[in-house]
């Protein structure tokens, strides 16, 4: 996993994303085991075309089906338009790409409210904020909920539990 | 939480404390990069993708 080129290639493309999930908790809060990087790209047309640019440049690969998996440079423009969320595998490590997520309605509001952050390799990213992190989380049925990183969140944002 | 509890927990601060960002950050890449080496847990795959993207999608048309 190299989560510094996938958010290296999402900047250098001028991807508008959030980072968001597994990998975002643990820039921000503790090491938990996440074996993809999730992001939530602004759903625009043309914010989707550099989305697909930088997954070009990753060497991703998607398919349909798994009959038809293949590198994505293969695919004609406009593929990532066909359905709400995309799980990739690339040459750094898995990506997935939300264009809708689970609890939140905004993406411009979840951006203006995230936090502008760099890893330790100085990659820069914006991430979900903790509220935004906490609200998907709730709106999981509760045999999905990760409990441990909602106490976690509670505690950051001063919520009692 | 027990004496061991609380052991555990200020050991863990001790390390966290002491390791150097840049450091921790390359350990975590590398486990990720280990534990996707591991056929039990490898994500990275057609497959895998295949599976978890079903898994969200089915959760976000619920």
């Amino acid at each position: 996993m190299n989560a510094d080129r996938i958010l290296a290639a999402m900047n250098e493309h001028g991807v508008r994303c959030l980072l968001i999930g597994g990998m975002n908790f643990l820039l921000r809060h503790a090491p938990v085991l996440t074996c993809d990087v999730d992001l939530w790209i602004e759903d625009t047309p043309d914010n989707r075309r550099r989305c697909e640019e930088a997954l070009v440049s990753l060497g991703a690969t998607w398919g349909p089906t798994e009959a038809d998996w293949r590198p994505v440079a293969e695919r004609p423009a406009r593929w990532l338009d066909r359905q709400p969320l995309f799980a990739l595998a690339t040459e750094h490590g898995a990506v997935d790409i939300f264009r809708s997520v689970t609890g939140l309605t905004d993406w411009s509001a979840s951006f203006a409210d995230g936090a502008d952050e760099h890893t330790a390799a100085g990659t820069p990213y914006r991430g979900l904020s903790d509220r935004d992190m906490l609200r998907c989380q709730e709106a999981l049925d509760a045999s999905e909920r990760k409990v441990d990183r909602m106490r976690a969140l509670r505690k950051a944002l001063g919520v009692l539990s | 939480m027990n004496d061991l509890g609380q052991t555990k927990r200020r050991e863990e601060a001790k390390r966290e404390a002491a390791w150097d960002p840049l450091t921790r950050w390359r350990v975590i890449q590398e486990t990720i990069t280990w534990a996707e080496s591991q056929t039990t847990a490898r994500r990275n795959t057609p497959a895998r993708c295949a599976q978890e993207q079903a898994r969200k999608l089915r959760r976000l048309w619920r």
